[in-house]
């Protein structure tokens, strides 16, 4: 569809426009705007020779010499074929910018799908949302409060502190109350709940000992502590309110996310050693130490979190331990030959200790795939050693030497591969 | 291209995740918090490699809020449709992570933010932002929508998710839309509601701010077109959806799952809108340049050992090349099984014929009576045979005795089958009924045998491409409707009604000549060919921009089981209002 034959009368027309291009630069170049209004100081002037921007063809009358409204850069008829609306330069801008609500004007191809981006749109509602949230806290924190001192009468003074609500649906899941479904209420606000300790609507509300709950709130002013027998009914919001402040407390370290830690901070700083490194390559040895730590800590996350046969320690954080492993296991795949290639420049001055171990993480696939190499190359040795027999017989000592050599190489690709298998070694 | 899905998803994964800057910032470990709705747009975009590298190192279900372990080391994000709001407000009243960004997929609303804000009683939400992902990404052109099943009102919520595209691309469109479907009407007023409407904050009053033309919106409905999806389509995409089916990116081979994305696999990419005979050339080529490059790794066959080490470290390399290699292969070879065990080449040519009209009917009615007669042609493509037949022409029933024999069909044409060859033409002619009485009115009774078949001989009129290939002369009527709308001039007979929002009509007036974006929806379910046409028109029109999308992605088998649905419906129901509800 592009090739559209341009009617001859279009033609015309352009070489008009050129012509009147040039008077016009000749003439008066302090108001140098087109009919449409459009300023034309930025045009290129016609040269010896003319090439359109985007095709190279020599422009001439015949194809035509077009100026981009938009660039001003000179063109061929061809990748002139389109229109955007632009508006004359302000401020210190120096050529027309667009405008979707300015002047239809021609322009070549380049700035018509630079007008055609795709833009996307997401919309940021924080401010307003922290906006509310503020009106809310106060609100929030009256409730908690009554709460708390709901409950210190319920301990002190044990007996009812709220009137009991009446309705016949649950106040948090709004399920109807039924000859199955027993009314409940909570003893602390007196909204009615339901109970259901094993199925889906469990959570509405919990019947627990007072005691546990004294014990996991030491600081309130308790005249008697209640002897461990005495339960109670509480809805969910209650407990929620009464745990407040024990929540919002720092949970303890957890280990995996401390290890963790510790590895994607030494995989950043690997990471930018590795840029680095790209354009000087003094740092080697530097990167080489960070490469050591990294495999230490993984290979310490390794054993601590996965038995032998690679199943996870911890069963309630399984997926996340999993997670963890699988994108370091990424991170090392993705960049194996990056590292054995610094590693073999930089051959560091304990090269058995410093050589790069295996990475401990051995998929399954890819012990598979170093098991069938090792298989080839013991083949090979094999088939050697074989000749080197029959050649010692058959006393061809010349090509002896060269083969004996040939097997020494093999045994030590031998060895390296077996190391680099490590535990895997044997099927 | 200003109009690109893959821009929207990369722009997206940049909010969501923001990958890290610079060194100065510290890193945290993240979870994902999803919902079913958000988990299949997050599993279409992205992998799980890209999710991993991100540091996201834990992705759960919000619905799970209660079973969820207590790691305050974690920072949260949550991308949710609204429909987890509840989920949400629970999660967030009793914390299990450190911090919380809440990424809605579609737009909300005051009252929403009311109630996440007061139940941050811990006050750990950081950020609140609305992105507008309320659909699939297929393809860079093409998009799908999610229908949930037992939804009140399908108008409103396909509207909502329609609105969801306009926004995330930043389009505030003029809506045009078939004139003759109830259904498009009912949606087209949805989304104009919605654009007018100051339910979304006053987010369309600013878009548009760099098109010079407004973009356009296209509402069809799949019941103007009921043929494309009955022929056989021969380019590679098409094919696996007609024989393996394409869910969601992945296809299911011999036990086997494969992923097909265009944005990580160069060979599908390339080959995704060739036509069969091209696609098998391309595919030589590919695995003799797989060849090529394994050959020299050969390790038999090298005798210097550094370059054996240099071979192996390659490894991956391979292994990947040869595993994409693997699947293509699996899947062509399922093709070309399915091909000549449904003897689609005759057939296909045979479609070919029949809709482009490039025989006589004496000598197509011949060539149909040998199809059927042939037992070894499944009952199901005799079926899709006959109501191009009967489409094009009038249904015969000598053929039902035929079909009907049981020497010739086994198994035997259901019951559903029969009801549908009947009932075919009729069925798609009443609903473009109301027209051609108006047609009759203005033109009087004069022309009434030139109006008899004005639609249906309308719908084989777009045959006059120069394809020299007889398998893909045919071309769907969406062709028609999109140069229509480039270029108004040419004769049509595809009646689109227009729907002006204010800001639109303000900033532009109401006449536009000129066409540039243009965002399609058929509703009823589209074919991979109608992408592949859009995707062409596209290529071949830079000055276009087209993205099409709809709430199915159709292959014939799908298509026929909807309309077996449909004439059920009509037999118990006559009324056509409930028609949407089924497709």
């Amino acid at each position: 569809m592009n090739k559209s034959t341009t009617p001859t009368k279009k033609i015309n027309k352009i070489s008009f426009g050129e012509q009147g291009f040039s008077i016009g630069d000749q003439q008066d170049k302090s108001s140098s705007s087109s009919p449409t209004g459009i300023v034309r100081s930025h045009w290129k002037t016609l040269q010896s020779n003319n090439l359109c921007k985007i095709c190279h063809i020599n422009l001439n009358v015949k194809n035509g010499i077009v100026n981009c409204r938009k660039c001003g850069q000179l063109h061929c008829n061809l990748h002139t074929h389109y229109e955007v609306r632009l508006r004359n330069p302000q401020f210190d801008e120096k050529t027309p910018q667009y405008d979707s609500n300015g002047i239809w004007s021609r322009c070549c191809e380049t700035c018509y799908l630079e007008r055609q981006n795709t833009e996307v749109l997401s919309n940021n509602l924080t401010e307003d949302f922290k906006k509310i949230r503020l009106t809310f806290a106060d609100v929030n924190e009256l409730k908690r409060i009554k709460v708390q001192r709901n409950f210190l009468k319920l301990v002190n003074e044990g007996k009812e502190v709220t009137h009991w609500k009446t309705g016949n649906h649950c106040s948090i899941c709004f399920v109807k109350f039924s000859l199955l479904i027993r009314k409940h209420h909570c003893r602390l606000c007196g909204d009615l709940v339901c109970d259901d300790p094993n199925g889906y609507r469990k959570y509405c509300s919990i019947y627990l000992p007072i005691i546990s709950l004294i014990d996991r709130l030491p600081n309130l002013n308790y005249d008697k502590i209640p002897n461990d027998t005495i339960k109670f009914r509480c809805c969910i919001n209650c407990k929620n309110g009464l745990l407040f402040e024990l929540r919002k407390q720092e949970q303890p370290e957890n280990e995996i996310i401390k290890t963790y830690l510790n590895l994607i901070d030494q995989r950043y700083q690997i990471e930018v050693m590795l840029e680095k490194y790209s354009k000087d390559e003094k740092i080697g040895h530097k990167l080489m130490n960070h490469l050591k730590d990294f495999e230490k800590l993984v290979i310490n996350f390794r054993n601590q979190f996965f038995t032998n046969d690679l199943r996870v320690v911890q069963i309630e954080n399984e997926q996340l331990i999993k997670n963890i492993y699988q994108s370091i296991a990424m991170f090392l795949q993705d960049n194996l030959i990056k590292y054995k290639e610094i590693s073999a420049i930089h051959v560091p001055p304990e090269p058995q200790k410093e050589e790069i171990k295996p990475e401990p993480s051995l998929t399954k696939k890819q012990v598979r795939e170093l098991r069938e190499q090792l298989m080839v190359l013991n083949e090979q040795k094999f088939l050697i050693e074989n000749m080197i027999k029959d050649f010692t017989k058959s006393r061809r000592f010349d090509e002896l030497n060269s083969l004996i050599l040939n097997k020494q190489e093999l045994e030590d690709t031998i060895n390296e591969l077996e190391n680099k298998l490590g535990e895997f070694k044997f099927i | 291209m200003a109009l690109d899905l893959y821009k929207v998803k990369d722009v997206y994964f940049n909010k969501l995740y923001q990958p890290r800057q610079n060194a100065s910032e510290q890193i945290k470990p993240k979870v994902l918090l999803l919902d079913k709705i958000t988990t299949t747009i997050i599993s279409m975009s992205y992998t799980q490699s890209q999710l991993l590298s991100n540091d996201i190192i834990l992705i759960e279900l919000i619905e799970n809020y209660k079973t969820l372990s207590v790691m305050k080391h974690l920072n949260c994000i949550v991308f949710v449709s609204i429909k987890s709001l509840s989920s949400l407000i629970s999660e967030l009243k009793s914390p299990h992570f450190g911090s919380y960004e809440i990424y809605f997929n579609n737009s909300i609303n005051k009252n929403q933010i009311e109630k996440i804000a007061e139940s941050d009683e811990y006050e750990i939400v950081d950020k609140l932002i609305e992105i507008f992902q309320d659909y699939l990404i297929l393809n860079s052109h093409l998009y799908q929508i999610q229908h949930e099943p037992g939804a009140i009102n399908p108008y409103l919520e396909d509207g909502s998710k329609l609105t969801s595209l306009l926004l995330s691309l930043k389009k505030n469109p003029i809506i045009k839309y078939e004139s003759n479907s109830n259904d498009i009407k009912r949606l087209s007023s949805e989304i104009l509601y919605n654009i007018n409407s100051n339910s979304n904050n006053n987010l369309f009053d600013d878009l548009n701010i760099h098109n010079d033309v407004p973009p356009i919106l296209l509402l069809l409905d799949r019941k103007n077109d009921p043929i494309t999806p009955l022929i056989t389509p021969w380019t590679y995409q098409s094919m696996i959806h007609e024989f393996c089916k394409i869910e969601k990116n992945l296809v299911n081979i011999e036990n086997q799952q494969i992923i097909l994305t265009d944005s990580n696999d160069q060979f599908y990419k390339e080959s995704m809108y060739l036509n069969y005979g091209d696609l098998t050339d391309k595919f030589q080529k590919y695995v003799e340049k797989y060849k090529s490059e394994t050959n020299q790794s050969q390790i038999t066959k090298t005798s210097n050992l550094n370059e054996l080490k240099k071979i192996l470290m390659k490894f991956p390399e391979f292994k990947k090349f040869s595993t994409n290699i693997l699947n293509h292969l699996n899947i062509i070879s399922e093709i070309d099984k399915q091909i000549s065990l449904q003897k689609l080449w005759d057939l296909g040519e045979l479609q070919q014929t029949i809709v482009c009209d490039l025989d006589s009917q004496q000598n197509i009615k011949e060539r149909i009576i040998t199809v059927l007669k042939d037992s070894k042609i499944s009952t199901t493509n005799k079926v899709k045979i006959l109501l191009l037949y009967s489409i094009r022409f009038n249904f015969d029933q000598s053929f039902l005795s035929i079909l009907n024999d049981p020497l010739c069909s086994d198994p035997l044409p259901s019951e559903e089958q029969v009801n549908l060859l009947s009932k075919f033409k009729s069925l798609f002619n009443l609903t473009n009924l109301t027209n051609i009485q108006k047609q009759q009115q203005q033109q009087g009774l004069t022309n009434i045998f030139a109006n008899k078949n004005i639609n249906i001989s309308n719908l084989f009129k777009n045959h006059q491409n120069e394809n020299d290939n007889i398998y893909l002369q045919y071309t769907p009527r969406l062709n028609e409707i999109i140069n229509k709308l480039i270029d108004p001039n040419l004769e049509s007979s595809v009646k689109l009604n227009t729907l002006i929002p204010d800001k639109v009509k303000q900033k532009y007036g109401t006449t536009t000549e000129k066409v540039q974006d243009i965002i399609i929806y058929m509703n009823g379910g589209l074919t991979y060919e109608e992408s592949r046409l859009i995707h062409e028109i596209s290529e071949n029109n830079k000055k276009i921009n087209l993205i099409i999308g709809s709430d199915e992605m159709l292959n014939s088998e799908t298509w026929l089981n909807k309309l077996y649905n449909l004439t059920k419906d009509k037999q118990t129901e006559p009324e056509r209002t409930q028609f949407r509800d089924l497709l």
